[in-house]
């Protein structure tokens, strides 16, 4: 999330130094007023005057007219409604950057305006992260609009990018949620089953994204974990068994195969050497512990792994 | 009109399609809980509470050590030691203390100490000590019970025979539950 921030910063310092290239249009006093008002952060006016450009008969058919409309809504979005996830000025901007994609000139301007729509684009992934980190239950709607809109705005911005690798981020997020809640009220199940699911549509979408497949063995071995909990003194012998028997097989049939199938995507990485030892560890299974804790050491000792992390 | 460079555009482009690349990280973290460990300091309970002992093992506090497995050890002592076994307050010990109690209902002996076993069936001979241990051949070398893991489950083996000249009678449910 910090890091999608950053970049906003960085994509909003690069938008800055566009600044000129708006300043010195020719023929567009209109437009041109409107965009040096906007430099001097005088947004109100910046606004007026590019509105009154918008409706100008001598300046309304021109790519960069629409192009500095969308500008002046962008810095006011960005000075003041940041983090606002339904924020009008955003909206505007879009429209207005949309429109100036249509425009008989809008070749000329396309580098320009493509770039501030990926910078849109970025505030709705963003909003999109951080909408999904605030569910409380079954209400993804929002954060799935906020996805959704960073996804319209950014085909056309830039349209071969690849999706995959947002939707598998931002879903991974939903279910890093569900998760988390599930974590402080382990009796519900639908938010255990909710986060399982994103993660499974994850190892839909790619068959090869290890940390999917090992978040799906947690799930699965933190419900048996979970059931073993229960066990004490005050439990009958027989519902004892009958609970561990169910709990074992839960790790047996469910979780190991998903971390052997992390494991064999990704045999050095840490967690997930770790998570099949524990697993294995629950199972009794004592030669596979072993493998497992000299595994761990072995990447320790070549560090690949930290000791403190990671401790067999 | 002043222009950005294409070429200053384009590598921004890349830099920002660079940056914003989504970040792949592993949120879950698994719990540290030794759930073997739980299971059988579950059973060394059920063993304590569900076999009988004669009757003048039942006076003094129901005693139970535990040797070679740290884990066992402390979940017995934080989760079934306040618990009573018939009018008998339990009392959970590791192997320094194992030395000096003469009177111990319970040994459990993990299979990391399994070369000690045959100094305990010596030092519990004619005692009436229910000695558990955890891997093959245990029952053969004078355990009592011995845990088996079967698809990864834990279930447990007995030795009745031993047990009776022990003087320690098998519970209907530990007979039940005992792989036959």
């Amino acid at each position: 999330m910090g890091y999608t921030m950053k970049m906003i910063g960085y994509i909003a310092m690069c938008l800055l130094s566009l600044i000129p290239a708006v300043l010195l249009a020719q023929g567009m006093p209109i437009t041109n007023e409107a965009a040096r008002l906007c430099k001097q952060k005088m947004y109100v006016d910046a606004l007026a005057k590019a509105d009154e450009a918008a409706g100008s008969k001598e300046e309304r058919n021109d790519a960069y007219t629409w192009y500095v409309n969308g500008f002046v809504h962008k810095e006011i979005y960005k000075e003041r409604e940041v983090g606002v996830r339904q924020s009008q000025h955003r909206v505007n901007a879009e429209a207005s950057f949309m429109q100036a994609l249509k425009q008989s000139n809008a070749a000329k301007y396309d580098s320009m305006i493509k770039f501030a729509l990926k910078y849109l684009a970025s505030t709705y992934y963003n909003d999109a992260l951080q909408c999904s980190q605030t569910i409380t239950s079954k209400n993804e709607k929002e954060a799935r609009i906020l996805f959704d809109d960073f996804k319209r705005v950014m085909i056309v911005a830039e349209p071969t990018t690849d999706f995959k690798i947002y939707e598998k981020e931002f879903t991974k997020s939903i279910g890093q949620r569900y998760f988390s809640l599930w974590q402080m009220d382990t009796k519900n199940i639908e938010l255990r089953e909710l986060a399982a699911s994103q993660y499974e549509s994850i190892v839909l979408m790619d068959t090869s994204d290890s940390d999917a497949y090992y978040n799906l063995a947690v799930i699965y071995y933190n419900q048996a974990v979970f059931m073993y909990r229960k066990l004490g003194p005050d439990m009958d012998m027989f519902d004892s068994i009958t609970l561990q028997e169910e709990a074992s097989k839960l790790i047996r049939t469910k979780s190991l195969p998903y971390m052997e199938r992390a494991y064999e995507l990704a045999p050095e990485k840490g967690e997930i050497v770790r998570g099949i030892m524990m697993m294995h560890r629950a199972l009794d299974h004592e030669k596979d512990v072993e493998y497992f804790k000299k595994e761990i050491e072995r990447l320790i000792n070549e560090g690949k792994i930290k000791s403190d992390q990671h401790k067999p | 009109m002043l222009k950005q460079s294409p070429i200053g555009i384009v590598a921004l482009v890349l830099v920002f399609v660079m940056m914003a690349m989504p970040r792949m990280v592993i949120a879950q973290t698994i719990p540290d809980d030794n759930t073997v460990a739980m299971i059988r300091a579950n059973y060394l309970y059920q063993f304590a509470n569900n076999n009988d002992w004669p009757a003048e093992w039942k006076k003094g506090r129901f005693v139970v050590g535990v040797v070679g497995n740290p884990d066992v050890l402390e979940i017995m002592a934080s989760k079934y030691a306040t618990k009573p076994i018939g009018s008998q307050s339990m009392n959970v010990i590791g192997v320094n203390e194992l030395q000096t109690t003469p009177q111990v209902h319970v040994v459990f002996i993990d299979r990391s100490k399994k070369s000690e076993i045959a100094k305990y069936v010596r030092e519990y001979k004619g005692k009436s000590t229910l000695i558990v241990a955890n891997w093959e051949g245990a029952l053969a070398q004078g355990a009592h019970i011995n845990f088996l893991s079967i698809e990864g489950s834990i279930r447990f083996e007995l030795n009745k025979t031993a047990m009776t000249e022990a003087l320690i009678t098998p519970g209907v449910k530990i007979l039940q539950w005992a792989i036959q």
